[in-house]
């Protein structure tokens, strides 16, 4: 009965406070249904990009404004419309609700939770489009961010507020390396952001499953409009994703956001367009294409102190057909990004895994976001493995080549199999450094090809057990002194000894 | 073109020329020459009055389906 009570009493206070005010509400009434377009007629003052609501509860945002009708794409189950329906304009612009308590949920575009639970409680809801900071509120992007990828955190490194573009073909470990950093930032204080566009929803379980048994779902928020979603959605999810992220970002925090795919996000855009009977341009993407995407990364930045200091770092993804980079979309994004990473097939399937071809990758942002230890390390890493690619032609000539050649051959082949790396098994940056500094130094250089990875493993554990003081230097002072550098020496001599009785 | 264009006043009977008139007073927006009358027994009580793409609900039956929206949603 007291729940009852309760609820008369609400009822009764509602309607006492209520004044007895009027309010105007902009209608329209629908005209047409096309796959998720409706045309409208009414509505002579809503504005673009704002949300009106259906009798049924389903949301709408405008994207035309005619002379006499309005065109707007449906968030939601289009199929419940019907001609005539009135539509009411509810006076904001499309926004998210956002709050801490998103994090560690799955959710749709609007801010619904998809993975069974109770709504997110939110006060603040932040606007789907937003204008990107100015340059008055940048600083330049200094902070490191670790992928926990030793060829990605030595040789294209990422900084906290830098946008890095993931390229490659179906299939090459695209999605591994976002969630592997997603994982990475466990200790990082780095909130994550994940953005499924046009996902297999299998896909997506699997991904979210992934996350939660590395306990990395805790400081994650997935937002998913799967493959079966409208193409409204799809279109939408991205700048979602993005709302989110600035709302962390304001409160001065790091945040890292997976855009997965952007690919399928220029997808639904020209659906959407084409419906609306836009013009199509190449390809038959609408005109503004760029724009859909180089909007969308803009606000990935890193604000000043003044603003909070905090960042988004973006790593959108785009998926290419039989390597072509100089198609339409993967063009747009690579002119819009501080860089990319390079995922070649053939690398993946020589057992090359990262795929990562280091000599088309590049970060723009480079050394200036990489700890110092690092930049020590991969100075000389970059030079081995430039001349590696150098003489790669030649390898085939083994026998009849000079012994400088050999040499460099052998390290390069000693490097490459160091940057190899299973998935799910991040670095922390001390053991980055050690291992790189082991394979510069060239002690590496004698042990068997094979043998490397055991001894990788075996000089880390070595590392973790008994030099845990000297991980600890290198992680804290981001430097190697040359005390540290002995500590090394010590331990890598160690690790090799049982590889050194064999070669005799 | 027109001053003031049509507006649709629709209400759960027949209104009589007086009430049209003090909705007229309230609301400048009318224009009494111009206005249509529709009976629509499912309001309730109240009226809802339609001026081109401008509605003013203010009807029993709009204040029950806002009233079914907000214990819905505060659940």
């Amino acid at each position: 009965m007291k729940q009852i009570d309760n609820y008369f009493q609400k009822i009764q206070s509602k309607l006492q406070t209520e004044s007895t005010g009027y309010k105007i509400d902009e209608v329209g009434y629908i005209d047409e249904i096309k796959d998720g377009v409706v045309v409208l007629s009414g509505l002579d003052e809503v504005a673009y990009g704002e949300m009106i609501e259906f009798e049924n509860g389903v949301y709408a945002m405008v994207i035309n404004l005619d002379k006499n009708k309005v065109d707007a794409i449906v968030l939601g189950d289009y199929l419940t419309l019907k001609s005539g329906d009135t539509a009411k304009a509810t006076g904001v612009q499309a926004s998210i609700p956002v709050s801490d308590g998103f994090l560690g949920r799955v959710v749709n575009p609007i801010g619904e939770p998809i993975d069974g639970g109770p709504k997110v409680k939110s006060e603040k809801n932040y606007p789907l489009e937003k204008i990107a900071p100015g340059v008055v509120y940048r600083k330049s992007v200094k902070k490191p961010l670790q992928t926990g990828i030793k060829a990605i955190d030595a040789l294209i490194p990422i900084g906290r507020g830098q946008r890095e573009l993931i390229i490659g073909d179906r299939g090459t470990g695209k999605t591994t390396i976002a969630v592997d950093t997603i994982i990475n930032q466990k200790k990082e204080k780095v909130i994550c952001v994940y953005c499924a566009i046009g996902q297999k929803n299998s896909k997506v379980a699997q991904i979210v499953d992934l996350l939660r048994k590395n306990n990395a779902l805790d400081y994650t928020v997935v937002i998913s409009s799967s493959a079966g979603d409208p193409a409204a959605a799809q279109y939408l999810a991205p700048y979602a994703a993005c709302a989110i992220a600035e709302y962390f970002m304001d409160k001065g925090k790091d945040v890292l956001v997976v855009y997965d795919d952007l690919s399928k996000h220029a997808w639904a855009y020209r659906q959407v367009s084409l419906v609306l009977r836009r013009p199509a341009g190449r390809e038959a993407y609408p005109g503004d294409v760029f724009y859909l995407h180089s909007r969308l990364l803009e606000r990935a930045c890193s604000l000043d102190d003044k603003y909070g200091g905090g960042t988004i770092t973006a790593l959108p993804i785009v998926e290419t057909l039989e390597g072509d980079v100089s198609a339409y979309i993967p063009t747009n994004i690579i002119s819009i990004t501080d860089g990319q990473i390079f995922l070649e097939t053939e690398l993946f399937n020589a057992g090359v895994k990262p795929a990562i071809n280091v000599g088309l990758s590049v970060s723009r942002v480079g050394g200036s976001a990489q700890t110092k230890a690092m930049k020590q390390v991969a100075a000389k890493l970059k030079l081995d493995l430039a001349q590696y690619r150098e003489m790669a032609a030649f390898s085939q000539f083994e026998s009849e080549l000079d012994d400088e050649t050999k040499k460099f051959l052998n390290r390069g082949a000693k490097i490459t199999q160091v940057l190899k790396q299973n998935k799910q098994e991040t670095y922390d940056l001390a053991s980055e450094v050690a291992i790189i500094w082991a394979a510069t130094k060239g002690y590496l250089d004698r042990l068997p090809l094979e043998k490397v990875e055991e001894f990788e493993k075996k000089y880390l554990d070595l590392l973790r057990k008994k030099a845990s003081e000297l991980m600890e230097n290198i992680k804290e002072q981001r430097t190697i002194n040359d005390k540290d550098e002995k500590g090394l020496e010590k331990f890598v001599k160690e690790a090799l000894k049982p590889y050194q009785t064999e070669e005799k | 073109m027109e001053s003031k264009p049509k507006t649709i006043i629709v209400s759960p009977y027949k209104l009589e020329q007086a009430d049209l008139e003090s909705l007229g007073r309230n609301f400048e927006f009318i224009d009494l020459q111009k206005v249509e009358n529709v009976v629509d027994e499912s309001l309730i009580a109240g009226v809802v009055i339609k001026n081109r793409s401008k509605v003013i609900d203010l009807s029993f039956r709009g204040k029950l389906f806002n009233l079914k929206r907000y214990l819905y949603e505060t659940d």
